[in-house]
């Protein structure tokens, strides 16, 4: 059977499959029992469906309200919906199994299937054998971890201040920071590589986190005022009747309630060094550098350095380099992504 | 009025003095406070500054100079053997003795040094012959022959020089033309004119049969020094051979090759000095000055040269560096305007004696006046002093690094981004010394000291929070955005500029992006309209393609005909949850020549279908003699994604395709967000009403989803106005860049085809320049956006 038909076969074989899992999900709705368990148990093939019609139903069903779900038009359409699922879902899959195929993969250029006959630890052993991927690794936690920190601690007070005060200078340094943002971000690029050659800074990778945590701090300063901005200023209020001073509602009240948010600020600050490229391609690659210049790089910059010649012989390398730093990430994601997502609005629609 | 006048005079003391006026106010603490402000702005500027310990620009140039003892040691050992029965110099003797009162100064040596080498060392005619003779015979070297400037003007006057390395053409009658260009040097237009009679002119054409000689500068003389002269050689084809000797004196007196008197001429070593010839005789000219002219060594030079090796020797104190300061010192000496102009270039009051502040503000109004210097006048000395025989390496260049226009820019922002809070403390200063003589005079009210800065100290809470936000935000977002603002106003590019000087230009590379016409140099103006054009159209296009594309599958999965809505959100939001830059470097494999896409379109037959329209396999001339639209070009051999030179809408389309896959999950996520938190009782009512899907959907969810998303529609746009990665990791800019394109390919945006500018081709001015225009449109954009919130209407 050539390729092609076969390929059809199996997306139409799942078409039908899925559909026919809604439909069993909807009959056992019907007859009263959790759609969600429905849709479970009609995952088994055939068995599923027939249980799911054979289940005596435990609330009254009008006559023919099963036959709805028959009616051309509602399988058609479900057909079609599931048709477009199903495609989206391999098109968003296929290049993500070909990274993973590519990891173990037995070839010395660019693997051309997507899953590869013959598998192999190699390229791992490459990986941490052959390249700086520890050195790499190791600089790129040590930023990580310092932007976080520094990060977070730079912002609080000044957000804090923002959302809660008025004072002179105010809309000034709002629209200030505005101003700033909007400028692209490697703007100062050539200034920071001659700051830090003033300094003595290229090639330390640690001194990033200087740029890091300065020019995350417009956004930050909104996003978190945006959050503070929410908390009720009665909650102020009461306090200073009370006898407590700026410090201590702001240590004692919105700190512990500001939690979300600066979660996800120290997270996104966490995972910004993970992958610029622009920065450290710049500032960690001057080539007097005395020692093993690779020694200094950050994930970004090596991998992309695998990748970045002609010849494609090092792509499987890069694979097992890339899932390594992306299954952490990635997994950190999908955990957290109610929780990003809302961050992420948090600051643009209440801004 | 007279009281105002107080008032004033107060603050004018606080202006002179910081603290002063609150001294007449009686608030000493107050004073105090202001006047350490004041302390420490002037003690960075003193601090920082040479204004009292001197500065001497000789410190600029590497090594170091030999010192009293060592001078004293020279003297003594001259002495010693002298008293040995070394002949005594007698100048140097008497040059001694009349400054050696206090002590013979380092100084003085290089003053009498060069007196010396320069007097031995004098500009003079000299008959070749002769000087040939006394080389070999080893005799002394001024003879009553020489023709000295100043003293046999007249005779020098009738001099005629040679040209002993130059191209003539012979035509077959033997008479010989040189060429000329009658034109400029951008424009030239070439003549031909006889070497003897110059009315007579011809033109290219006549000389095509003419043979092409070639005076290689090889001098010959015959035995007995009578005559001289140049070899001859004919070129044909681009093959030299010997053709004849010419005399300088006559040149119709030639010897040919093949002559027997050819046998009789020797060869003579280079003159590297210029050639003259009067009627009588071939001259020479001495001149140290001259290009490749050296000072020659005088007794004195020698005995101090062998001084320094011998010592060096034994000591191994010195360095290279430290002869050839020595050397350049003495240049100098012999030189005064070139010392002059050194003193003048490397003693810059602002750059080299002023402190922090001074300097800084000088650094960014000039930025910077002296450039780097090579020095290779030292080697000018190298026979007069030489100190070759000590087996280290001789140095024949000094270079002095001149300013560095981007360091002194970097350090003048520092300085008076650093200076603006001082300002501000003084205006503050000013401001306090009126009000309270004010208050006092008028109000009778005086607030004391303490309670002022209790009451400070209280009002001051945010500021003093934001002290350290602020003072980062300063220096490492304002200051480099400030940078990058002003290079777009110099002519900050190329590698020479990274070490050297640039300078303001105005406007002219904003001019430059609006010149269209111009062939000359690289074509910004001309490129930067189209990858202005294509990043509008990506940004568009690719923010509405993730946006819609997320919203419709938000749609789909959120329709109640889809159980387990969990598995399939889960499953679809996975582009977004793995790192962008890594899925981005994927793509541009996935989709390479001889990727994993190609080799399953192939497997699936999909090739032979496109060869079969035509839209592969085929060179593009072949394709274009076709009837598709040039669109439909694929490529030959493979269907090329992201390289295809000849079709960039498609590789542009492709690039707006895979962005897709990048960008829809966020869009999905998040609409199913504000889905899920609409409410239902919307929905409940529609149905009471009758409404149906369709209607629920256009009325309700997408009116709503609408009003909660686009303000981040707005955001997602200037975020892919400046999109690097997606076009930076997968095609590079590609396809298509070079020089012809300044450096833009044809998927480039602005952003990435600035990086490129930037970290590549290091055109920093013209990057910084759209760095701006960019500035302009993210910009206006954001304040449009922003200025319609809430937020900012209640601040």
């Amino acid at each position: 059977m050539p390729l092609f038909l076969k390929i059809l076969l199996i997306y139409f074989v799942l078409v039908v499959y899925f559909t026919q899992d809604a439909i069993g999900a909807e009959v056992y709705e019907k007859k009263g029992y959790s759609r969600y368990r429905g849709a479970l148990w009609s995952l088994i093939p055939i068995y599923g469906i027939i249980h799911c019609f054979r289940a005596p139903a435990i609330k009254a069903v009008q006559k023919g309200g099963l036959k709805q779900f028959f009616s051309v038009k509602e399988i058609f359409m479900k057909l079609l919906t599931f048709g477009e699922l199903i495609l989206l879902a391999a098109i968003v899959i296929v290049p993500i199994v070909y990274l993973v195929g590519s990891s173990f993969a037995k070839t010395s250029g660019l693997p051309t299937t997507f899953w590869p006959s013959k598998m192999t630890w190699d390229n791992y052993k490459k990986l941490f054998t052959e390249t700086k991927f520890w050195y790499w690794y190791k600089n790129t936690i040590t930023i990580a971890v310092l932007n976080m920190v520094f990060g977070v601690l730079f912002i609080t007070g000044a957000a804090y201040v923002f959302a809660r005060f008025k004072f002179k200078g105010k809309k000034v340094g709002l629209i200030t920071i505005l101003v700033l943002q909007a400028f692209p971000s490697f703007m100062g690029l050539i200034a920071m590589f001659t700051l830090f050659d003033t300094f003595g800074l290229l090639n330390k990778p640690w001194a990033l986190t200087i740029l890091y945590v300065g020019g995350a701090i417009p956004f930050n300063l909104w996003l978190i005022k945006g959050y503070l901005q929410q908390i009720p200023k009665d909650l102020d209020e009461s306090a200073m009747l009370d006898g407590a001073n700026k410090w201590q509602i702001f240590s004692k009240i919105i700190l512990p309630l500001s939690v979300p948010i600066l979660s996800f600020v120290a997270v996104s600050q966490f995972m910004a060094p993970w992958m610029d490229y622009m920065l450290p391609n710049y500032l960690l690659n001057s080539p007097d550098y005395s020692g093993d210049i690779q020694e200094v790089w950050t994930l970004a910059i090596g991998l992309f350095s695998m990748i970045s010649g002609q010849d494609k012989a090092n792509y499987t390398t890069f694979a097992a380099g890339a899932l390594i730093v992306a299954l952490p990430i990635t997994l950190l994601y999908m955990a957290f992504q109610r929780f990003l997502i809302q961050g992420i609005t948090a600051g643009a629609t209440k801004g | 009025m007279k009281g105002k006048i107080i008032h004033i005079l107060k603050a004018i003391a606080s202006g002179i003095i910081w603290g002063l006026g609150q001294v007449f106010n009686r608030q000493y603490w107050k004073a105090l406070f202001f006047f350490a402000f004041f302390g420490i702005l002037v003690g960075i500027e003193v601090g920082t500054s040479r204004y009292l310990s001197g500065y001497s620009p000789y410190e600029k140039v590497p090594g170091v100079d030999f010192n009293q003892n060592f001078i004293n040691r020279f003297v003594s050992s001259y002495k010693a053997d002298c008293f040995d029965g070394m002949p005594a110099i007698a100048s140097f003797d008497s040059f001694y003795n009349e400054h050696k009162d206090n002590e013979f100064t380092p100084e003085e040596l290089i003053q009498y040094l060069a007196m010396d080498i320069k007097a031995g060392s004098k500009n003079k005619y000299y008959v070749l012959a002769e000087e040939l003779q006394a080389l070999e015979a080893n005799k002394g070297k001024d003879r009553p022959s020489d023709l000295v400037p100043g003293e046999d003007d007249l005779a020098i006057s009738s001099l005629t020089g040679f040209n002993p390395i130059f191209t003539s053409y012979q035509s077959p009658a033997g008479d010989e033309y040189y060429k000329y260009n009658q034109g400029t040097a951008t424009d030239p237009s070439f003549v031909y004119i006889n070497v003897k009679d110059e009315n007579d002119i011809l033109t290219a054409n006549d000389i095509i049969n003419f043979d092409q000689l070639e005076r290689t500068g090889n001098i010959y003389r015959n035995n007995d020094y009578t005559k001289f002269y140049v070899e001859v050689l004919v070129n044909k084809n681009g093959v030299l051979s010997p053709l004849r000797y010419d005399n300088i004196i006559n040149t119709t007196e030639r010897i040919m090759k093949d002559d027997g008197e050819a046998a009789n001429l020797s060869k003579i070593a280079k003159v590297s000095d210029a050639l003259f010839y009067s009627e009588t005789s071939v001259y020479g000219f001495f001149n140290p000055e001259g290009r490749g002219g050296k000072y020659r060594s005088t007794v004195f030079s020698k005995y101090l040269s062998q001084y320094f090796v011998d010592f060096q020797k034994v000591y191994k104190t010195n360095t290279p560096e430290d002869f050839a300061k020595f050397k350049l010192r003495v240049y100098f000496e012999m030189n005064p305007e070139v010392k002059q102009n050194f003193e003048k270039t490397y003693d810059n009051f602002f750059n080299d004696r002023a402190g922090f502040f001074l300097k800084g503000i000088w650094s960014i109004i000039t930025l910077g006046t002296a450039p780097k210097n090579d020095y290779y006048q030292i080697d000018k000395l190298s026979k007069a002093i030489d100190v070759a025989d000590i087996g280290d390496s001789v140095l024949t260049n000094l270079p002095i690094q001149g300013h560095i226009s981007s360091y002194l820019l970097i350090r003048g922002l520092i300085s008076t981004l650093l200076l603006l809070y001082f300002v501000i403390i003084y205006l503050w200063n000013i401001h306090d010394a009126y009000k309270t003589s004010y208050e006092y005079a008028n109000n009778h009210v005086f607030v004391k000291d303490r309670e002022y800065f209790k009451k400070m100290y209280e009002s001051s809470f945010e500021y003093i929070v934001l002290m350290p936000a602020l003072f980062v935000l300063t220096f490492i977002s304002i200051m480099p955005i400030l940078f990058g603002f002003l290079i777009a106003f110099t002519s900050y590019n190329g590698n020479s500029a990274d070490v050297g000087l640039f300078d303001w230009v105005g406007f002219k590379n904003f001019v430059l992006i609006f010149n269209f016409g111009s062939n000359v140099g690289i074509p910004f103006g001309r490129i930067f309209w189209r990858v202005f054009l294509w990043t509008v159209i990506w940004a568009i296009f690719s923010t509405a393609t993730c946006f819609f594309g997320g919203f419709f599958q938000a749609v789909i999965i959120n329709s109640e005909r889809v159980p387990l809505k969990k598995f399939w959100r889960t499953l679809l939001i996975l582009p977004w949850a793995v790192p962008a830059i890594i899925s981005q470097m994927v793509f541009a494999n996935f989709f390479n020549e001889s990727g994993v896409v190609n080799a399953f379109l192939q497997r699936l037959g999909v090739y032979d279908i496109l060869k079969n329209w035509g839209m592969l396999g085929q060179t593009i001339d072949e394709f274009l003699t076709g009837s598709l639209p040039k669109i439909f070009y694929l490529g030959n051999e493979n269907i090329q994604w992201f390289t295809n030179p000849h079709n960039p809408w498609f590789v542009r389309i492709v690039l707006i395709l895979v962005n897709i896959w990048l960008g829809f999950p966020y869009f999905m996520a998040l609409m199913t967000g504000i889905m899920v938190g609409i409410d239902r009782t919307l929905y409940e009512a529609a149905d009471i009403d009758g409404a149906n899907r369709s209607q629920k959907f256009k009325l309700i969810t997408f009116p709503l989803v609408m009003y909660s998303a686009a303000p981040l529609l707005v955001m997602t746009f200037s975020g892919n106005f400046n999109n690097f990665g997606v076009i930076y990791f997968i095609t590079q800019g590609g396809a298509n860049n070079g020089y012809n394109t300044a450096f833009a390919g044809d998927t480039d945006i602005l952003i990435s085809w600035m990086y490129t500018l930037t970290v590549n081709e290091k055109y920093y001015n013209m990057a910084s320049v759209f760095s701006i225009l960019i500035f302009l449109i993210v910009g206006s954009i954001a304040a449009w956006n922003y200025s319609r919130t809430r937020a900012f209407k209640e601040d």
